[in-house]
């Protein structure tokens, strides 16, 4: 292959000029050229010199495409910077000359050639280049139009709307261009249950609602017309398992809610938390999501995470208004609650209720008390605070209502008015208060969001089902930490990190929520936290500073067991004795101490029991004349072992310097072993390294260090240093010391 | 420009300062740092341990602790707002410290471990009770075994 490399006008050799090859696709007789490109020539007159070699009349319907797998587009002024060295780019038809074409052959080609061109469209409008010039050339208009009319069909269907998708993806065009026939023939496609569709003709349906929902002002009311929930919901069955399908259905289900007023809000929620949609979703989405184990699943599982997300936050968001309204004493609806708590609780009649004496007024108080409200006469008050609000009393009337038996278990077992006693009415307004907080009722679902739990899409009323199982954690909690009213909050912070824990495990049903719950008794749950308190004593012990501080001390340390092995060998040891071959002379001691000047070694033969005293020792050895101490086989005295039962790992020999004299020890244990050769050692300046010498370091060496962090307890340690500021700019201080 | 604290602070080391700048004072992890000036990012105070050496160090070394202040100005005395039982054990575990290093230079070697075993049992005790964990019954049985400990050692 010749290539003849274009001599570009350069006038100096800096970074402008990058080295590229430009190619021609489906053109074998354009042979690839090598050239200098020049980011400071424009564009037009680098493609004039490329046109001329390869005979190429018209340099005006060309342009420079990229050719990454990645990135096809074409090159603008705008974009050239994002052009490398080595690079490898095409040239191809320009955007105007390619629309041109496209538009004749739309408006007037055969279908196979329409469809070809449609399926070059969808892929060329992801390029905001192209997008721009067909949006220009009134394409986007007609492809608009041919869709509406139903003049595109099957495959031509399916590029059109690939291609209208694309297009508004690039955010130049408002959704309110859009007209009510073009979105009944577009959301006839996604309701249209008989025909087979292409699944591609339904995802791109489902996201252009979707999009016309979020983004058009006022159409999404249309939309609401045209497309009914249980429609959406059977998308999620379709018969591909397609999860792009899924996912899109599911965003529209989200977009319509989000801008719906709230009684339809309320009419979606129903809709959705019927038994039988629930099942769609929980078989169809959460079920499957479990089991799909592949890259690509999982990489579309987090938008459709979000999407479930998204779905839990706004159902969940329903429960925000109850949670913001306080209870009004003058309000019917909850003194009639607050009464039916009473009536279930203590087995009451409705006469007795309605009574107003005195002594029945006695008698409710009382009552109210053993409920455990905190205001006895009117416990209405206990429902003042929002949040929770009368959310609160729903949910306790819930639990009464479908719980009874526990909730009188509960009751009676706490109204005995002794002190370790667990007060459902405020126990239960504070756990509901928790709930919202834990699962962030009232704010609005986040972009990034992704966690959604099983469980909410297995029940009619999950939030309310799981304040039964949480009550009754509650108090099984507080009895384990055998608490009493001034703990509250106490228990409070061990019920939140269960609740949290037990969710973040995904149970996939209330029944496995409570099984999972109940498994994080008290005793769990401080183990845990013990855990990670020396988790982070772990963390620091290794954090920079701690090391810096121990390396500081460390000599200080080192001093301290110098001193108490030297203290050891003053002491004295009584040895046992040992011939110069290592063989044990029954019956015969030897004692070795230290002068306390630390200079000379006096030793000599003694009996089982006795000290003597540095006097009554005969001989001595100069520190001065010690060579060196070497430890087991290196011994003299443990060379020839053959048919002996010494150890050696507790002989050492102080080898002297003259001759070739030593002093041949065996320790009677491992102890004494260590303090020695560790004393002789620091005598001789050399390094201690026994066992016991690390050992000793460790304790004194962590202990030392906990007691100078004695006042940091609880403080966090910087991962990275702290950046320290410029110097002050004057020295002039207000107080005058030093 | 150098400004008095509207009322001494107290600080607590978090990292390891070599305090070189002029007027610096060095400051080690752990060490307690009464706060009487700032200026920007930069306070000057003097160690708890050497009340008459004053220095300047960075903000950002130390992190700041409530505290309670007796007298004014530059003879303040600020005290950190622990529990006091829980500044009891950190004054008892410091002057422990010293005493138990010396048991092990003299080689009593039982006193030694023993001592070290209520030490670490203080530090734990003292751990859970700033922790805030515990309930009030839990808190009570702790401090009255804690108080026990002090005695034992005290004796």
């Amino acid at each position: 292959m010749s290539v003849k490399p274009i001599k570009m006008p350069s006038a100096t050799k800096d970074s402008t000029i990058l080295k590229i090859a430009v190619e021609m696709l489906n053109a074998p007789d354009k042979v690839p050229q090598l050239i200098e490109f020049d980011q400071s020539q424009p564009l037009s007159s680098i493609i004039q010199l490329l046109c001329k070699p390869w005979g190429l009349p018209d340099p005006d319907n060309y342009a420079l495409q990229f050719s990454e797998s990645n990135n096809q587009n074409y090159i603008t002024e705008k974009n050239r910077n994002e052009i490398k060295n080595g690079s490898v780019l095409r040239l191809e038809q320009s955007p105007a000359k390619t629309v041109q074409d496209i538009l004749a052959k739309i408006n007037s080609g055969n279908e196979i050639d329409q469809t070809a061109t449609l399926a070059k469209l969808s892929t060329l409008s992801s390029d905001l280049t192209f997008a721009l010039e067909f949006i220009n050339k009134k394409g986007l208009s007609l492809i608009i139009h041919n869709i509406e009319s139903g003049k595109f069909k099957g495959d031509s269907l399916k590029f059109a709307l690939i291609t209208f998708v694309e297009l508004m993806d690039h955010g130049n065009i408002s959704w309110d261009i859009l007209e009510n026939p073009f979105i009944n023939k577009v959301a006839s496609f996604v309701s249209n249950q008989t025909n087979t569709q292409d699944p591609k003709i339904i995802q791109a349906c489902l996201s252009i609602l979707e999009n016309i929902v979020l983004n058009s002002s006022g159409k999404n009311l249309h939309v609401e017309k045209e497309i009914t929930i249980p429609n959406l919901i059977s998308h999620l069955q379709n018969p591909y398992q397609d999860s792009i399908i899924q996912q899109n259905a599911i965003a529209l289900i989200n977009a319509i809610f989000s801008k719906a007023d709230l009684n339809k809000r309320r009419a979606i929620a129903a809709t959705l938390s019927s038994k039988q949609v629930r099942n769609v979703i929980y078989e169809n989405l959460i079920g499957a999501c479990e089991f799909s184990k592949n890259v690509t699943k999982e990489a579309l599982g987090t938008e459709l995470a979000h999407q479930l997300y998204v779905l839990q936050t706004l159902t969940l968001g329903l429960l925000e208004p109850k949670m913001r309204q306080r209870a009004d004493s003058q309000e019917q609806e909850s003194q009639e609650k607050i009464k039916e708590l009473r009536k279930i609780a203590f087995d009451i009649d409705n006469n007795s209720l309605e009574v107003t004496t005195r002594h029945h007024i006695n008698n409710s108080m009382k009552d109210y008390k053993k409920l455990g409200f905190k205001c006895e006469i009117d416990p209405i008050k206990d429902f003042n605070e929002i949040p929770p609000g009368i959310l609160a009393l729903d949910c306790m009337l819930y639990f009464a209502r479908n719980y009874s038996e526990d909730y009188r278990k509960i009751v009676l077992e706490n109204s005995r008015a002794v002190e370790h006693e667990c007060p459902f009415g405020k126990t239960s307004v504070e756990l509901v208060k928790l709930l919202c907080d834990i699962l962030h009722i009232g704010e609005p679902p986040s972009e990034q969001g992704q966690t959604y739990h099983p469980l909410f899409f297995t029940h009619d009323h999950p939030f309310e089902e799981l304040f039964c199982i949480c009550i009754a954690l509650l108090n099984k909690t507080w009895k384990e930490m055998r608490a009493t009213s001034e703990d509250f909050m106490k228990v409070l912070s061990v019920v939140r990190e269960q609740i949290n824990r037990a969710l973040s495990a995904s149970p996939k049903g209330f029944d496995k929520f409570r099984q999972r719950i109940n498994q994080l008794t008290y005793a769990e749950i401080t183990q845990i936290w013990q855990q990670e308190r020396t988790n982070r004593e772990v963390w620091e012990s290794h954090a920079r500073p701690i090391v810096e501080l121990k390396e500081k001390i460390t000599p200080e340390i080192i001093d301290l067991i110098q001193q108490q092995r030297l203290g050891v060998l003053v002491g004295g040891t009584r040895f046992k004795k040992y011939s110069s071959r290592g063989q044990r002379i029954k019956d015969k001691f030897w004692f070795v101490r230290l002068s306390p000047n630390h200079k000379v070694l006096h030793y000599g033969d003694c009996d089982e029991k006795s000290t003597p005293s540095l006097e009554e020792l005969g001989n001595k050895l100069a520190v001065s004349d010690i060579k060196c101490v070497v430890v087991g086989k290196d011994c003299p005295h443990m060379k020839d072992l053959r048919g002996r039962k010494v150890t050696p790992h507790l002989a050492f020999s102080l080898i002297l310097k003259s001759a070739e004299e030593s002093l041949d020890f065996v320790a009677p244990d491992e102890q004494i072993f260590d303090y020695w050769t560790d004393g002789i050692n620091a005598l001789l300046k050399e390094k201690m390294s026994s066992r016991s010498f690390e050992n000793d370091l460790e304790t004194l060496l962590s202990m030392d260090i906990k007691v100078r962090l004695l006042d940091a307890e609880g403080i966090d340690i910087p991962q990275d240093p702290p950046q320290i500021p410029e110097e002050p700019d004057d020295y002039d201080f207000y107080y005058d010391n030093n | 420009m150098w400004i008095a604290s509207k009322s001494p602070k107290l600080g607590v080391a978090v990292y390891n300062w070599k305090g070189d700048v002029r007027s610096g004072l060095p400051l080690e992890i752990g060490e307690t740092v009464q706060i009487l000036e700032e200026n920007g990012g930069w306070y000057r105070g003097f160690s708890t341990t050497n009340r008459s050496a004053w220095g300047i160090f960075p903000a950002c070394v130390v992190s700041i602790r409530p505290c309670t202040v007796k007298g004014s100005g530059a003879t303040a005395i600020a005290e950190l707002k622990d529990d006091p039982l829980v500044r009891e054990i950190a004054s008892v575990l410091r002057d422990w410290a010293r005493l138990w290093k010396k048991l092990y230079v003299e080689r009593e070697t039982y006193r030694f471990s023993a001592v070290a075993k209520v030490m670490r049992e203080l530090l734990s005790g003292r751990r859970a009770l700033l922790a805030g964990t515990l309930t009030q019954d839990q808190t009570r049985a702790l401090r009255l075994k804690l108080v026990a400990k002090l005695d034992w050692g005290n004796r």
